[in-house]
């Protein structure tokens, strides 16, 4: 028997409404959510169901209205934010993947990685060893000193995942990351996720529409219209 | 890790060439500065190498640079004994076109006493003059080459010396002879103009042994003002310390261009602004999506304001070197004299560097607006 993973991500009651009278857009209604280490939980729903406004909550980049966050076991926010620097949060805490890798352009692939690093306040010697290994244990690492627009779509989300990796996130956010890859490549970087979330014990949150990385996510929560309409956890197999 | 510099190097062409139009339009605002430096220089320039304590000078006037100023020659050997006074020269000053080499040239004749005050000049080439009559020393900016004769008035003059930095508060080069030479130059007229005035039985031109101003030094001990307040009890003269005589002319003849070339500067420092401003601000909007991912990948805003200073600073700080380095090369090829003092460069930088942080301004308001958020999607 497996033991229940334990939570990462807590997430109760959660609402958030844009704009107001005619234009009022209500894009998350009481939203109950928790994720544990290892898992990777994908957001689905149409355009406009509430996704990626529920990703930027849990990202601490959009402020809720109402309800709670807990992140790694620490309260985030109850009907305010409970920590004053969020950007040293999400530094600290959450690793960020983005469709179209978002990789600093006038930064080298070891140069994108350590960066992190550098910002958490180590020195360029040793984040650089750091990103080496990352780079290395994702297997780009003979692309290091390459900048970002010589690397192919693979090896740039590659150097991606790295640097979501660099500050040992509890929390892993990916927005559409499989959606300018091919199947095959898809399924590598899905796979990759999963192994990074199970070896690092981390929660992995993939907002997607990818219908073919589907069968690689370990639960599917459905968004309609700023609610969660059903959640599908993957059989045990 | 530098940002700035690793993104500067990524786009280094862009750089390079957007720091060399800077350096242009800071070039032409170190060339102002260096022409009103160059005006004063001109302008004081054969004031301070006259080294005169006091100026006598025609009564009620301001000459003999702001304004003319006539009186006779003699008047110098009533002054040179004077009580306290150690020498006098008279000198005589007048521009002058005269053709040369089928053009005019346009020159400043210096007319001074052989071995008085007035006729100290620095040869640089040839030597200087001997003999009373017929020779001249020329300013290199004339372009006369030294044994070269030249026509000035009735009478051919030789090249026997060259000077430099000799120039008159209009720019025009000087052209050095004697006392007597320039009188005639000054004074004399052409014989038929002699036979018309005496055709209508009107006296031609009145005397000529006038000059221009004396030139007087002061023994150690004696004070210039108690010297000049006795010349100046004869009430037929006016007499005037150097410091008066150079604040004289720093009024009267470059305040207003002072105030104009000091007003492009200024116009020239607020166009720089407005372009360093707009460079900054695309520069930043270039990067509004790395800035965007930096935001959310947790980069404090010191370090996105930081990104953006030093890149604004590093545009001005090589944009004011190339442009300075430009205008010294440049400098000796404009027809008026650019004087180039360190403490005006120093200041300007000091400038540049205040012009480069109001002009980030916009820059960094329009980064720290960027939303994290934008990072996310396509």
């Amino acid at each position: 028997m497996t033991a229940a993973p334990s939570p990462v991500v807590e997430i109760s009651r959660l609402s958030k409404t844009f704009g107001a009278g005619t234009t009022q857009v209500r894009a998350l209604i009481d939203i109950d959510l928790t994720i544990g280490t290892g898992e990777v939980v994908g957001l689905i729903g149409p355009s406009g169901s509430g996704k990626s406004t529920l990703l930027n909550c849990i990202g601490c980049i959009t402020e809720p209205d109402f309800g709670a966050i807990r992140l790694d076991g620490r309260q985030i926010f109850d009907g305010e934010w409970l920590i004053g620097d969020l950007r040293r949060l999400r530094l600290e805490t959450i690793g960020f993947i983005f469709q179209f890798h978002n990789l600093l352009p006038f930064l080298s692939a070891w140069e994108n990685v350590a960066i992190v690093r550098t910002l958490m306040g180590e020195g360029t010697d040793r984040a650089r060893i750091r990103a080496m290994e990352l780079l290395g244990y994702l297997q780009v690492d003979h692309r290091a000193d390459v900048l970002p627009s010589k690397l192919s779509g693979g090896e740039a989300q590659r150097v991606a995942i790295a640097r979501a990796l660099a500050n040992e996130p509890r929390i892993i956010l990916a927005d559409e990351p499989t959606a300018a890859l091919d199947s095959e490549r898809a399924a590598i970087v899905i796979d990759l996720m999963k192994q990074v979330a199970i070896e690092r014990e981390a929660a992995v949150i993939v907002v997607t529409h990818d219908e073919k990385i589907f069968s690689r996510l370990d639960r599917m929560v459905h968004l309609r219209d700023g609610r969660i309409v059903e959640v599908v956890a993957k059989a045990l197999s | 890790m530098n940002l700035a510099w690793r993104d500067v190097r990524h786009g280094l062409g862009r750089f390079i060439l957007t720091c060399i139009g800077l350096s242009l339009l800071l070039g032409v605002v170190m060339g102002m500065v260096g022409i009103y430096r160059g005006l004063v220089s001109e302008a004081l320039g054969l004031v301070r190498s006259a080294g005169a304590d006091a100026w006598v000078v025609e009564a009620g006037k301001r000459g003999p640079f702001a304004e003319s100023s006539r009186l006779p020659r003699d008047t110098r050997d009533a002054i040179a004994v004077h009580a306290g006074v150690t020498a006098a020269g008279a000198v005589v000053y007048q521009t002058v076109e005269i053709p040369y080499r089928g053009t005019n040239l346009r020159v400043f004749i210096v007319g001074a006493q052989i071995g008085r005050p007035g006729s100290e000049v620095r040869i640089e080439e040839g030597r200087a003059i001997l003999n009373s009559r017929s020779e001249v020393v020329a300013d290199r900016k004339t372009g006369l080459a030294l044994g070269e004769r030249v026509r000035i008035g009735r009478d051919d003059f030789t090249v026997v010396g060259l000077t430099s930095n000799a120039t008159s508060s209009g720019g025009d080069p000087v052209l050095m002879m004697t006392l007597r030479d320039a009188q005639i130059v000054q004074w004399q007229f052409d014989p038929s103009a002699v036979r018309r005035e005496t055709a209508r039985d009107a006296p031609a031109g009145g005397s000529s042994d006038l000059v221009s101003a004396i030139i007087v030094r002061v023994r150690p001990d004696v004070l210039p003002e108690g010297v000049i307040g006795s010349i100046a009890r004869w009430k037929h003269l006016t007499a005037m310390t150097a410091a008066q005589q150079e604040e004289i002319l720093t009024r009267s003849v470059i305040e207003r261009a002072r105030r104009q070339l000091g007003l492009f500067a200024v116009i020239l420092l607020v166009v720089s602004t407005v372009v360093i401003g707009l460079i900054v601000y695309t520069m930043t909007m270039d990067k509004k999506k790395s800035i965007a991912t930096l935001k959310l990948i947790g980069a404090p805003d010191r370090v996105i304001v930081s990104l953006i200073l030093q890149q604004a600073l590093a545009m001005g700080l090589v944009g004011f070197a190339i442009g300075a380095a430009l205008i010294r090369l440049a400098k000796d090829y404009f027809p008026r004299r650019v004087v180039l003092e360190t403490s005006d460069t120093a200041i300007l930088l000091g400038i540049i560097v205040m012009v480069c942080l109001v002009a980030s301004i916009f820059g960094v308001r329009s980064a720290l607006r960027i939303d994290p958020a934008s990072a996310l999607g396509g």
